[in-house]
């Protein structure tokens, strides 16, 4: 096991793994930017250091300052989190050539899953059910006669894409020349890369993902579905769930087998996630996040493994030490993420100081979160302040759990999500457990007061 | 990290509270390096209009000035709000004086701020927190503006009124640093310019190196830009010492290579902070040296 692990991270996740490196009997060390001085993680690791000023790309994006303070510092293991630095291969790559273990796949793998066009001729190869779709556009001329062929509508995604930026419904011959320029430059503005490419549009599709979890000897295993499909119209998560309601169980048996035989193509190793559209008749590969997910613990809750540990365990080397079968799943659990946001002004971030911060307690609740009363939010970076997760036996009860953890939670001098969290969980569509990843869009559109 | 100056004023309902209100809600924008008193202007030649309640801050922020001038109006717009409830005219004006060495002419975004040494009531309070407004010409004041006073303790409380006594009560004392946090969670700290250096970051009273005396010239803080180890360069120059500009005095060692610290400007080294080979963190104050 490692003697110390740096945490290349901020907020919950930073606090997350301080928890299951404390608990391993690990060392930890903090890294954080000068907005983030007054922070829990960097009060709860045993060392912190700051490594820039308040914007990412200075400080948590900082590799050199990074990878120096774990070497300083003698650290033996990086964990990146989820965002920032955690699927940049480079910097994994970065961290082995100094030495250092990067608590995650291979460089190599990273790389392959992070360009999703890629990642997609990979799979479809190995037999994985993909979108109808291209690969790299060279023009919109080009773009408009795939669309063509595929059928509309279809959408414009980035190579380089994620949180739905770089990305444009087409539903029309006429609209494809100023989506691709939109999506094109919204692409290159955010990550620096301007190639689109083009897949089918699937109506009305759920987002369903699998976790997996793969060692250095070959081993691997699948820890069930999530369903995230409450989505924001910019395809951020705000609710999760496992299992997924209402799933015939040869369509989630058939995730479960695809999901395995995709992280065997790539011979994966730590923890993954593979994201699936899924619409009544089949379910299409639509990309792998190679790291920890913000969702990752409605898993833990009803598989009862620290995926986090697992992580760790998994880089200092040890085997699994259990097969497929010896994991029992058992109830159900939902997370809800509370973010700073204005959900009646389309989910704008709010930045300010919380007033007054009250978080749910009882059985069955779990909270995530590095928010404390008088907290300043900095306007740096994402916007989420917890996640409250909520474990029972039953859908039905885990719903019941929620709303009371929800009513009891009380973050005063920002705007928050709870109000719209509620408003989902009361829904006919969510209880009935019938409800795809336009469902959040929608709701949105009918009562914008909700 | 710039230094901008923020001119506060307010005529409005409680205007002491609201301006103090102001100085709480900029520590959200960056680090308040310094505070000036409160001054009240009587309105001059009106009948019945409010008296004006003025202070200067000086913020260490990170925000480009464009950023830094939305943030400042959304703030302005925050606390209307909760004063009055209501639309109405604004409670609290809040301007950039300056942004560093910055001049920028843009639409709606002038700095530094064109009327900045033609009103009194903006350059009093400028002159509590940077000399170098101290000894400015005050002849050529517009004279609609009457007389500007700062208040009396009593009159200005919360941050302000904090600030001034417990610099007040530091000054007679022989400690060298004092920090206190209230229930609030405000927390001021006060550091003389002779000083401790920390080991392992923990204040301890080992590697002390400075010339010893007080100092009441303006101090350049140099700091580590990156993280790695400091070794000061031999001969390590005694506090007290001439420097010449560009003098290297410390390197940063970090991932194999060995990056400069050089003394910015020509002055006299006040102290030395770091021990040689101790690890430094972005934003460590390394080396201090006065401004000749």
């Amino acid at each position: 096991m490692f003697r110390k692990v740096l945490i290349a991270n901020r907020g919950e996740i930073a606090l997350r793994i301080n928890r299951a490196c404390q608990e391993l009997g690990v060392s930890t060390v903090a890294i954080y930017s000068e907005a983030d001085r007054n922070s829990l993680h960097v009060r709860q690791a045993n060392e912190a250091f700051c490594v820039g000023p308040g914007s990412a790309a200075h400080s948590y994006l900082n590799i050199p300052n990074i990878v120096s303070t774990a070497l300083i510092t003698g650290a033996d293991a990086v964990h990146p989190g989820y965002g920032f630095l955690a699927e940049n291969a480079r910097f994994a790559e970065i961290c082995g050539d100094h030495g250092l273990v990067f608590i995650g796949p291979r460089p190599e793998v990273i790389a392959l899953m992070g360009d999703k066009a890629n990642a997609k001729r990979v799979m479809s190869q190995a037999g994985v059910p993909t979108t109808p779709g291209t690969e790299v556009l060279e023009s919109s001329a080009d773009a408009a006669r795939a669309a063509e062929k595929i059928g509309y509508p279809v959408l414009l995604k980035a190579t380089a894409g994620g949180g739905g930026k770089g990305m444009r419904e087409v539903t029309s011959a006429d609209q494809i020349d100023r989506a691709f320029a939109t999506a094109q430059a919204e692409a290159e503005a955010n990550f620096n890369d301007g190639r689109l490419y083009l897949e089918k549009l699937i109506k009305r599709p759920r987002h369903i993902e699998v976790q997996v979890l793969g060692d250095n000897f070959g081993s691997i295993v699948h820890l069930g579905e999530r369903d995230c499909s409450i989505q924001k119209p910019s395809h951020q998560k705000l609710i999760e769930e496992t299992p997924a309601a209402n799933l015939p169980d040869r369509v989630r048996k058939m995730l479960h087998d695809t999901a395995l035989r995709a992280a065997k193509t790539v011979s994966y190793t730590n923890a993954g996630t593979l994201e699936f559209l899924v619409s009544e008749k089949q379910a299409y590969f639509m990309e792998m996040n190679t790291r920890i997910q913000v969702e990752h613990p409605v898993t833990e809750m009803v598989y009862g493994i620290d995926l986090v540990k697992e992580q760790i365990r998994i880089a200092a080397g040890e085997a699994l030490g259990y097969t497929q079968k010896d994991l029992r799943p058992g109830g159900h659990a939902i997370e809800c993420r509370l973010n700073a946001e204005d959900t009646e002004r389309n989910f704008a971030p709010a930045v300010g100081t919380l007033a007054d911060v009250v978080f749910p307690g009882g059985p069955g609740i779990r909270v995530d979160t590095h928010a404390y009363s008088g907290l300043e939010i900095p306007p740096f970076y994402d916007s989420m302040l917890a996640k409250i997760v909520a474990f029972a036996d039953t859908r039905e009860a885990a719903i019941a759990r929620m709303e009371r953890a929800l009513r009891e939670t009380v973050i005063e001098g920002v705007a928050t999500t709870i109000t719209q969290c509620l408003t989902v969980l009361g829904s006919r569509a969510f209880r009935s457990g019938n409800y795809g990843i336009d469902f959040l869009p929608s709701l949105m559109h009918e009562s914008p007061a909700a | 990290m710039t230094v901008a100056a923020i001119g506060i004023g307010s005529n409005q309902g409680d205007a002491v509270a609201n301006v103090n209100a102001a100085i709480g809600a900029l520590r959200r924008l960056g680090a308040l390096t310094s505070v000036s008193r409160l001054y009240r202007t009587q309105p001059w030649g009106v009948e019945g209009q409010p008296d004006f309640i003025n202070a200067a801050v000086l913020l260490e922020t990170q925000l480009a000035p464009r950023k830094l001038l939305e943030a400042l109006q959304s703030l302005e717009a925050e606390l209307g709000r909760r004063q009055t409830y209501r639309w109405g005219p604004r409670v609290i004006d809040l301007d950039i004086l300056y942004y560093g060495e910055e001049r920028i002419e843009e639409p709606g975004l002038i700095v530094p701020h064109p009327l900045m040494l033609e009103r009194q009531f903006v350059l009093a309070p400028l002159a509590d927190i940077d000399s170098r407004y101290r000894d400015f010409d005050r002849s050529g004041y517009d004279p609609q503006v009457g007389e500007c006073t700062p208040l009396m303790p009593e009159e200005s409380d919360d941050i302000t009124q904090r600030v001034r006594r417990f610099v007040d009560a530091f000054e007679q004392t022989d400690l060298i640093g004092l920090r206190i946090s209230d229930t609030n969670g405000d927390t001021i700290e006060l550091r003389r310019a002779r000083r401790v250096a920390p080991q392992g970051g923990q204040g301890d009273a080992n590697g002390i190196v400075s010339d010893g005396a007080r100092e009441d010239v303006p101090v350049d803080v140099i700091k580590a830009n990156l993280v790695g180890i400091a070794h000061l360069v031999k001969p390590v120059p005694a506090p007290g010492v001439q420097l010449d500009e560009g003098r290297e005095l410390a390197y940063v060692e970090a991932l194999g290579i060995r990056n400069p610290v050089l003394s910015r400007r020509a002055g006299r080294l006040v102290a030395v902070l770091i021990e040689d080979g101790a690890s430094v963190e972005y934003g460590q104050p390394l080396f201090e040296i006065a401004r000749p």
